[in-house]
């Protein structure tokens, strides 16, 4: 026993095994990535930044009917329907959504029986003041004219598996 | 490659590319495409590498390296969701739609909600189906 412990020590058997450990991995293909010149697989189905989307004539989708705002498990969604406009449909005066709050759960989309507030794919939106997170209704729709190319293309990605 | 651009890619890693990338990139890229802002990508020659069962696929930025700087379907392109990239397929934006934008965060021109006080114009009133609070009562 105590021999067995003098020769582990003194041939330095533990530095040589992690030694011979780390020298294995050295050869192994790595984990990382170069973050922004490389980046790693993501879903059709990713939930990223809120966008609102347009119909193809360039019509808002949103009708107001308040779903997501409802079923927003952390209510971040705030919504105020206007009067009706001169052409007669029912439009929102106020969507706020508080990215704060929000946890990405996705709710929102799933609720929304016209496909007008989606999670985008857009992930690179990290701020450096608060207040530039509580994303107004210009902000939305203008994420949703930015993205939407992307936004259609991974919808009809998903739609095989809905 | 000027000495100044040496310079910048040896000691920094938020110019276009960094050394090492620009190195593999000589190497092993097959260049796949330019977007609308002078970022370029590329894709590596031997294939599934990884041992995760996709290729590696880079870029090299126009400027400062940002990943909000690459175009969303180019920017879906390289993280593996789509198979082909986006200048390979034709397609025509609607009037509406906008260019991408980077993330102007930390810039005069960062996106703030109408009411900040450091943007202009006023916060809309609210329509009425709540009371402010008021201080006092």
């Amino acid at each position: 026993m105590k021999l067995d412990q003098s020769a582990k020590s003194l041939f330095l058997k533990e530095f040589a095994a992690a030694f011979v450990l780390s020298l294995r991995y050295f050869f192994k293909p790595k984990a990382t990535l170069n973050y922004p010149f490389e980046m790693n697989p993501r879903s059709p189905r990713f939930r990223g930044e809120h966008a609102l989307r347009r119909y193809p004539n360039g019509e808002e989708r949103c009708i107001a009917c308040k779903l997501c705002e409802a079923v927003c498990p952390a209510q971040a969604i705030t919504i105020e329907a206007g009067p009706r406009r001169n052409d007669g449909t029912r439009r929102t005066t106020r969507y706020d959504i508080d990215m704060v709050k929000c946890i990405y759960c996705g709710f929102c989309a799933e609720a929304c029986p016209v496909d007008a507030i989606v999670e985008g794919p857009g992930m690179e939106f990290s701020v450096e003041t608060r207040e530039e997170l509580l994303y107004d209704k210009q902000k939305l729709l203008e994420n949703g004219e930015r993205y939407e190319r992307a936004i259609a293309k991974n919808i009809a990605l998903d739609a095989p598996y809905r | 490659m000027t000495f100044k651009q040496f310079i910048t890619e040896f000691f920094t890693w938020w110019n276009g590319q960094t050394l090492g990338t620009r190195l593999t990139i000589r190497r092993y890229g097959e260049f796949v495409g330019r977007d609308e802002f002078g970022n370029t990508y590329y894709r590596d020659k031997r294939g599934k590498i990884d041992g995760y069962g996709y290729e590696r696929r880079y870029v090299v930025y126009n400027g400062l390296a940002d990943a909000s700087r690459t175009p969303m379907e180019w920017r879906m392109w390289l993280c593996h969701t789509y198979p082909t990239p986006p200048s390979e397929e034709d397609y025509t934006p609607r009037a509406w739609q906008k260019p991408h934008e980077e993330n102007l965060t930390g810039t005069a021109r960062a996106y703030r909600p109408r009411g900040s006080t450091l943007s202009e114009g006023r916060r809309p009133a609210a329509t009425g189906d709540y009371v402010a609070w008021t201080p006092g009562d």
